[in-house]
């Protein structure tokens, strides 16, 4: 049987302009685009994801993982390519908060309002979020106040609690501590059961095995390999272990070779 | 058409964010009170120094201030003044608004183009305060206006739909530009001396006064004059009002159009 497809990408790219200053900002509006040069976050990505599917999302700094998950969640738009994603995404990103200045409390009113959700709706997971975050008193203090670990335990009970169709977790778990990290991966397998599809972006792709079932691997914001888990993480740890012994030299060759394909100097169409 | 697409999306966008809208206002204006210990108090203390400033200026200082048609200097000095903390509060407010709320639609899926919207409500409860201040101090002097205290209502609308439309472009450009606040800031002092908020139209030549007129802020501010103090219906300047309905209707579809063109490239100005 075959389960529908949630996410759907079709040659998608991402294309920032590089500017040296604010200035140009505003002189762009006047000048053809061309006078800038661009930067290619993403580069002809395509892939599609079923319901269901836990997706681990890998690959180097700057590869382009955290544009991709913007895209997805609706945050930021293609510039060019299709996109199509069925459902409600929640992005869970580091540093989450909305207001610093705000307590837990009237920060998860916020988000909820913010969300379009009714009164009834934020009161019935205020106690389920507080439970799951389980930061103590400090859900009355300002977050300005709370650790990084506090924070994400905080936002990563709130994005659970919304109850989205997709959820992206983007490095987000990183700086929670190890029982905190299984108590949510207990969580999100139980979504993932009930037939919610989850992309989970890390460093350390050691965790997914067991928990992901594919895998994308994104390298100078192409897609090197979309595949089940068994395939892409032993491919993906040969990389990594490959780039450890690299010299600087080659280090230094292979950035300049990154960079010449990914930035399309200004005057180039 | 291209712009009767724009003005039905930005509808629907408004229409389906109704509730989000009225709680997000009511957020912000809770949070600006709230955020000093005396922040209800403050609402009220800020535009009373302010007043007591100007009145001190000008009748003890200038020994000028006489009565204007009638009406007290102060009493006159106080109708016209609050619209005017309305319209300075509003404009910085208003061009801010997107930069400031930017951590929100960072964050999660936003509908942007109402930003601009709860921001200006926002701004519009604390003139309701300070109007219902206003029409409590013409009581104890004897000059309330009565019935024509309604007219307000439309006289608000009119400064709605002339901030909104403003803060559409503003909001905009102080994305692609953050020089664009301070131009603003001088550009906003510059204006309050350009209105008739402190002096009497009276004084100025009858050839300038044609000019002064394009600013339409002065049809609001003397709009809500003639209402708190004059008795002046809605119809009393004809002409005028077609001037200004006009040159709203042009900027609010301009407004319109450039926050449609750049709305989805904000998120990767910040």
């Amino acid at each position: 049987m075959s389960r529908d497809i949630v996410v759907r990408a079709e040659g998608l790219y991402k294309i920032f302009d590089l500017y040296s200053s604010r200035k140009s900002v505003l002189s762009s509006l006047f000048l053809p685009s061309r006078k800038v040069s661009r930067f290619q976050a993403l580069m002809d990505v395509s892939f599609r994801v079923e319901q269901g599917d836990v997706v681990g999302v890998v690959g180097v700094n700057g590869s382009g993982k955290s544009t991709l998950m913007q895209l997805i969640a609706g945050i930021s738009w293609p510039t060019r390519g299709d996109l199509e994603v069925q459902g409600e995404v929640s992005l869970l990103s580091v540093g989450f908060g909305l207001d610093p200045q705000l307590n837990g409390l009237e920060n998860i009113e916020l988000k909820g309002i913010l969300l379009g959700l009714s009164k009834k709706r934020i009161q019935a997971m205020r106690d389920e979020i507080v439970e799951f975050a389980d930061i103590g008193e400090f859900i009355n203090q300002p977050m300005k106040t709370y650790s990084s670990g506090m924070r994400s335990r905080l936002g990563f009970a709130i994005s659970i609690c919304m109850d989205p169709d997709i959820l992206i977790v983007d490095e987000a778990l990183a700086v929670g501590d190890g029982a905190f990290i299984q108590k949510c991966f207990d969580r999100m397998k139980k979504m993932q059961e009930s037939g919610k599809t989850i992309f989970y972006v890390s460093h350390s792709p050691s965790t997914m095995k067991g928990f992901c079932n594919r895998m994308l691997w994104l390298d100078r914001g192409r897609v090197q390999m979309f595949d089940a888990v068994e395939v892409v993480l032993p491919r993906y740890d040969q990389f990594i272990n490959g780039m450890k012994k690299l010299s600087v030299e080659e280090k230094k060759r292979l950035k300049a070779d990154e960079e010449h394909e990914r930035i399309i100097p200004r005057g180039r169409a | 058409m291209k712009l009767l697409a724009n003005l039905r999306f930005m509808a629907r966008e408004v229409l389906d964010n109704r509730q989000r809208i009225s709680r997000l206002a009511w957020h912000d204006f809770m949070v600006q009170t709230t955020s000093t210990k005396f922040g209800f108090l403050w609402q009220i203390l800020t535009p009373a120094f302010q007043i007591g400033t100007y009145w001190f200026v000008f009748t003890v200082g200038l020994r000028s201030g006489r009565p204007i048609d009638g009406v007290p200097y102060i009493l006159w000095l106080i109708a016209g003044i609050v619209p005017w903390f309305l319209y300075s509060k509003a404009i910085i407010n208003g061009s801010n608004s997107i930069y400031s709320n930017s951590y929100i639609f960072q964050r999660i899926k936003f509908p942007v183009g109402i930003i601009p919207i709860y921001s200006l409500l926002s701004a519009f409860l604390s003139h309701a305060i300070e109007l219902a201040i206003v029409l409590a101090i013409l009581l104890a002097f004897g000059f309330f206006p009565g019935f024509f205290a309604f007219q307000l209502l439309f006289y608000a609308f009119a400064s709605f739909a002339f901030l909104l439309s403003l803060s559409y472009i503003t909001s905009a450009v102080a994305m692609l530009s953050r020089d664009f606040q301070k131009l603003l800031q001088s550009v906003i002092r510059f204006l309050f001396f350009l209105t008739p908020i402190i002096w009497p139209p009276d004084n100025i030549p009858a050839a300038i006064d044609p000019f002064l007129k394009l600013n339409p802020l002065y049809y609001l501010v003397q709009g809500y004059r003639d209402t708190l103090l004059y008795r002046v219906p809605l119809t009393g300047h004809p002409l005028y009002a077609a001037y200004f309905w006009v040159l709203i209707l042009v900027l609010f579809l301009f407004g319109i159009t450039v926050h449609m063109r750049f709305r989805r490239n904000f998120v990767d100005m910040l």
